[in-house]
């Protein structure tokens, strides 16, 4: 008994290091590359900027689930009270519009325009009510891995630079991110998939840190 | 011939702006090299952006860089390079 809620504490410890990690990495690149946006107003440079901000949101916001869900003493990740209700629906929108905004990103670059951002954002709200309403979360899993299997199949046909093999990583580990919240993952497994996590960001962040003007 | 980018022309447009400012439409677009409906979008998308100011010289509209249009033609290079990187054009 003493072990498992050890074990349940230690989870919670882990994912607070990697909240907080993650976060200030990607708010991080979301400052870094203030300047530039505000200079050139390029929308591709938008792009890249909002999914670096989703995902510290997602982050965020899926450790509050777990801090809640924690907290009430239920089954651990995975249960539904109203406030873990609340951050479950945020963390899903959060995470969707994330990969959404990367798979812009790698395909619809500086063309994005407003109609296009509406779209992402109904797609992901409409994603998300629907996955609560059915009390489905491998729905919106699925959703995530099929998208990413988009950015991956769009990377493959095109000529895509170092950059876009990053970003597919990115939304593969992304789906993985999600799926460590739906099945109950060991402590070695998540420990290891966020360090390749962090790794993949961390990589990410260095190549922004040339640029800062 | 290849084809000019976006961010290649604005950063053209911006430096005959510079260069031979205050200036006005006509000799902008045949320095520039563009048609009218190019033009038009182009200029839209500058002044949207405030690098350019319109102002009238002689009851003549002319159009001048502004402080922003000085920052983006400094920090074109590594705008340029960021968006080639990143595959964000």
């Amino acid at each position: 008994m003493f072990l498992g809620r050890l074990l349940v504490e230690h989870v919670v410890y882990v994912e607070c290091v990697y909240m907080f990690i993650l976060t200030l990495l990607c708010v991080q690149i979301y400052r870094s590359t203030k300047d530039l946006y505000e200079i050139s107003g390029d929308q591709g440079i938008a792009l890249f900027r909002k999914t670096f901000i989703f995902l510290a949101l997602g982050v965020i916001s899926r450790f509050i689930q777990i801090v809640l869900t924690w907290h009430y003493g239920r089954r651990l990740f995975f249960e539904y009270g109203v406030l873990a209700r609340s951050g479950l629906i945020l963390s899903a929108l959060f995470s969707t519009l994330a990969i959404l905004y990367l798979l812009c990103t790698i395909t619809v670059k500086g063309s994005f325009d407003d109609r296009l951002d509406y779209a992402v954002w109904f797609f992901a709200i409409l994603l998300v009510v629907i996955g609560i309403f059915l009390q489905n979360l491998p729905l919106i899993m699925i959703v995530h891995a099929t998208l990413a299997c988009l950015c991956l199949l769009y990377v493959f046909l095109q000529e895509g630079n170092r950059m876009q093999n990053v970003y597919v990583l990115l939304a593969l580990f992304w789906v993985l991110h999600t799926a460590i919240l739906v099945y109950h993952f060991t402590l070695l497994q998540r420990l290891f998939a966020y360090c390749i996590f962090i790794a993949i960001i961390y990589y990410v962040y260095t190549h922004v840190k040339r640029y800062i003007v | 011939m290849r084809r000019r980018d976006r961010l290649e022309t604005v950063y053209a447009i911006l430096c005959i702006i510079r260069d031979k400012g205050p200036i006005k439409r006509t000799p902008l677009l045949r320095s520039a090299n563009l048609c009218g409906a190019s033009y038009k979008e182009y200029y839209t998308e500058l002044t949207s952006k405030e690098f350019i100011i319109e102002q009238e010289i002689n009851g003549k509209i002319h159009l001048v860089l502004s402080d922003k249009g000085f920052r983006f033609l400094e920090k074109y290079t590594v705008i340029n390079s960021f968006i080639k990187e990143f595959n964000l054009g």
